[in-house]
């Protein structure tokens, strides 16, 4: 009797060691999953600070002021007069149109080329009245003069006087190959490369 | 009984037969025993205590050597923390009123190594040289290396790539440390305004040491806190679009007319809030070094000048309020003479005028008449309620002091009428001009954003609202085109610009200068409710076209305003109004 206790006892203990070995090592699991993700988090949140500093670089008002200039033949954008702001009121009420009359040419300003520029649709901003697309599309496809001055923020830093960075390789395009690479997925990853979404739903019709 | 195995067992048998021979025999026996045996046993007691203290050496020695351990200073972790203190720390964010970034910090890694650490200098340098091919040849990394420093340096801000290669070579001894860097989008954008930091990432100037003021930020670097806290960005009440066009136009009016210098202000009227604040030549708060260049103070806050004829606004606004002073009092324009000074007009009409007319074509002598009407105490009492004799209370650290007369004198009320003999910054000049237009009531500039709310509760009156309407006629009158008022100049058709020029002659020797001049045009619109007040200064500024011809005020600072306006008031939501009726507005 006493011996079966015993080896009920030792049994127990021996399962109990089991339990306790298998939480610890599930917890240091869990403990260096953490680490890692809060490693990720951090990564995660200097490339979205880096990445806001980029946009405000890209974004500068100085820097849109120039790029309009430069594109003026293609975009025609003048500062704004006073004149073309006008409210509500300003517009007049529109005119009785015949019953007869032909159909407005509906939909988006400047899929409608003549009739948009011909039709007295907005009489209160005529610079506004919208642009024939045909003409752009054409000159987007061949700017007068390449683009490529845009400022990013690895060619900023590298402008700016440091100490220890006498020459050597750019940083420029950095940020899109830390998100290429693992931790970083800021854009949404395309078709080929996205975790298997569809599989899993085909799971669940299974599971039904 | 078993045989004794011990080396003691002999003896005890002997002791024994001892006892059993004849008393006297035994008893003398016993003694030789007796001697025998503690003989023995001091014997074996010194043996036992031989051995304990070689136990007791031993573990003294364990313990010896487990408390150097202890103490020993570890080499390792003193070398990161030298490291460590050599890093920049966080600040946090600077963002304009729309939460555009004005200043922000980015993380870079920077490379160290601890030589004492590293096991074969050549095969590291071999490996680095596969990531960075001109660490292979550079001989100060290979000297770094082999010195038994405890934490070298190796190269600061490394790229994403290089330190993920680096890292995957596993190199004993190098390792990486994440270091903040400040960086400035906009560039020379609003330099004067957000100021900039040191190595140690430490406000230096402007806005930067304000917030290391106002947060502490000083002390916990000092404790070596600042580190790691996650800190909330600070929003300013500037608007980076409005710095942008007041920048700009500034720039373009400094080289027009071969200024000097040139200052542009834009205040909110009612709030006081700073919403740009230029000073020519700036720099780019990026490059430390030029921060502190002497060219490039502050010239808005700091710098304090004559401000010339944008007095003759105060001069008007306190005549009026006094009540002895009315729109329709009529003024002799002939020189006034004080002793052996003389006070000349600029454009003499050669008649006496009414006070709009004194206004608009800037009589020194009609204001100086005015000023004496009303009484030297009151123009002290008005000038003092609008800080005219104190540094503004506001976060930026730069701010000058104003030289303000300590004596009261006809003469200088006389000159101080038509603003000489007094100096007050730019700022001092917008925020007092803000008052006049805005009903009267003064408030020092913040670069915060304010409420309404929050700035009615602060402000003091320091002119009543009827003297703030007259104010008001007089600006838009002196800026509409046709009336014959210097700041004709300025006016944007729609937006109701109302301004004042300034054109004073700069001291050169001691003396006035007839050709060195400092313009200002103070300006606000839209002028039937007052929004914002713009401020232009440009400093001894030229004829446009480089000849001889005239360069007051209204030609270029006021040019300059009305540049500046046509531009922001779209931006500000400043509806244009014509006095046309409804619906031509369209057809325009």
């Amino acid at each position: 009797m006493m011996r079966m206790i015993n080896f009920l006892l030792i049994a127990l203990m021996l399962i109990g060691a089991g339990i306790v070995y298998d939480l610890k090592f599930e917890a240091e699991k869990a403990t260096a999953k953490v680490a890692r993700i809060n490693r990720k988090i951090d990564t995660e949140r200097d490339a979205i600070a880096t990445l806001k500093a980029e946009w405000s670089l890209l974004n500068q008002p100085k820097r849109l002021q120039e790029l309009t200039e430069r594109h003026h033949a293609y975009l025609e954008l003048d500062p704004l007069a006073p004149t073309q702001i006008g409210s509500i009121d300003d517009i007049p009420f529109k005119p009785a149109v015949p019953a007869d009359g032909a159909p407005r040419p509906a939909g988006a300003p400047g899929t409608t080329t003549a009739a948009a520029a011909a039709s007295p649709a907005s009489p209160a901003s005529p610079a506004l009245a919208p642009r024939p697309s045909s003409k752009g599309s054409v000159k987007l496809a061949q700017p007068e003069r390449a683009t490529d001055h845009a400022v990013t923020i690895g060619k900023f830093l590298d402008r700016l006087p440091s100490s220890g960075r006498a020459g050597g390789p750019t940083t420029t395009g950095s940020i899109p190959k830390a998100s290429s690479s693992g931790p970083m997925m800021l854009m949404p990853l395309p078709p080929s490369t996205r975790p298997a979404t569809p599989r899993s739903s085909e799971q669940m019709k299974v599971i039904r | 009984m078993s045989e004794p195995s011990s080396p003691l067992a002999p003896e005890s048998a002997e002791r024994v037969e001892a006892a059993a021979a004849t008393p006297t025999e035994a008893a003398v026996d016993h003694e030789a025993q007796e001697s025998a045996s503690t003989r023995h046993m001091k014997a074996s007691r010194k043996r036992i205590v031989l051995a304990g203290l070689g136990f007791a050496v031993i573990y003294a020695a364990v313990a010896m050597r487990l408390v150097s351990l202890g103490g020993a200073s570890d080499e390792h972790s003193e070398a990161l923390a030298s490291g460590r203190t050599q890093v920049s720390t966080a600040r946090p964010d600077i963002l304009d009123r729309n939460g555009e970034v004005l200043a922000t910090d980015i993380k870079s890694s920077s490379l160290y190594a601890e030589p004492r650490r590293i096991l074969d200098v050549e095969e590291a340098i071999d490996a680095l040289g596969s990531v960075i091919p001109e660490m292979r040849a550079d001989e100060a990394i290979r000297k770094k290396l082999s010195s038994k420093a405890g934490f070298v340096w190796l190269r600061r801000e490394l790229t994403v790539e290089q330190k993920r290669k680096i890292f995957r070579l596993g190199l004993p001894g190098i390792g990486f440390m994440e270091e903040n860097r400040r960086i400035y989008p906009g560039g020379a954008l609003a330099g004067h305004v957000i100021g900039t930091v040191d190595v140690d990432n430490r406000g230096i100037l402007g806005m930067e040491r304000a917030i290391d003021r106002d947060m502490g930020l000083d002390a916990l670097h000092a404790a070596g806190f600042a580190g790691e806290r996650e800190m909330k960005p600070k929003r300013l009440s500037l608007d980076i679009r409005v710095q942008h066009v007041v920048r700009d136009e500034m720039v373009e009016a400094v080289q027009k007319f071969h200024a000097i210098a040139g200052v542009g202000i834009v205040l909110d009227a009612r709030t006081m809030e700073v919403l740009a604040m230029v000073s020519l030549p700036d720099f780019d708060p990026n490059d430390r070094n030029e921060a502190f260049k002497k060219d490039h103070i502050n010239r808005a806050t700091l710098g304090v000048y004559e401000m010339g004829s944008v007095f003759k606004t105060f001069n008007s606004a306190f005549t009026l309020d006094s009540g002895k002073v009315t729109l329709n009092d009529v003024y002799d324009t002939t020189p006034l003479v004080f002793g052996s000074q003389r006070i000349n007009d600029f454009h003499s009409k050669g008649r006496a005028l009414t006070v709009p007319e004194i206004f608009l074509y800037s009589s020194n002598n009609g204001s100086a008449r005015m000023a004496l009407k009303a009484g030297s105490e009151a123009q002290r009492a008005f000038f003092e309620r609008v800080a005219f004799h104190r540094r503004l209370e506001t976060e930026l650290p730069d701010l000058g002091l104003p030289l303000f007369p300590k004596r009261l004198s006809d003469v200088s009320t006389a000159t101080m009428s038509f603003g000489h003999g007094l100096s007050v910054t730019p700022m001092h000049t917008a925020v007092a001009g803000a008052a006049v237009v805005n009903g009267g009531l003064f408030l020092d500039p913040t670069f915060y954003p304010r409420t309404r709310a929050e700035a009615e509760a602060e402000a003091k009156r320091v002119l009543k609202p009827e003297t703030s309407d007259k104010m008001r006629y007089l600006f838009r009158l002196n800026a509409t085109p046709g009336t014959g008022g210097s700041g004709s100049k300025a006016d944007v058709p729609g937006y109701r610009v109302g301004g004042k020029t300034g054109t004073a002659e700069k001291i050169e020797n001691g003396r006035y200068s007839a050709n060195k001049r400092f313009n200002s045009f103070l300006s606000a619109f839209p002028m039937d409710d007052p929004k914002y007040v713009v401020l232009t200064v440009l400093d001894d500024p030229k004829a446009e076209s480089g000849g001889d011809g005239p360069a007051t005020a209204g030609l270029n600072a006021g040019a300059t305003a009305g540049a500046i306006i046509r531009r922001i008031a779209p931006l500000l939501g400043v509806m244009p109004k014509y006095d046309l009726p409804k619906g031509t507005v369209a057809s325009n």
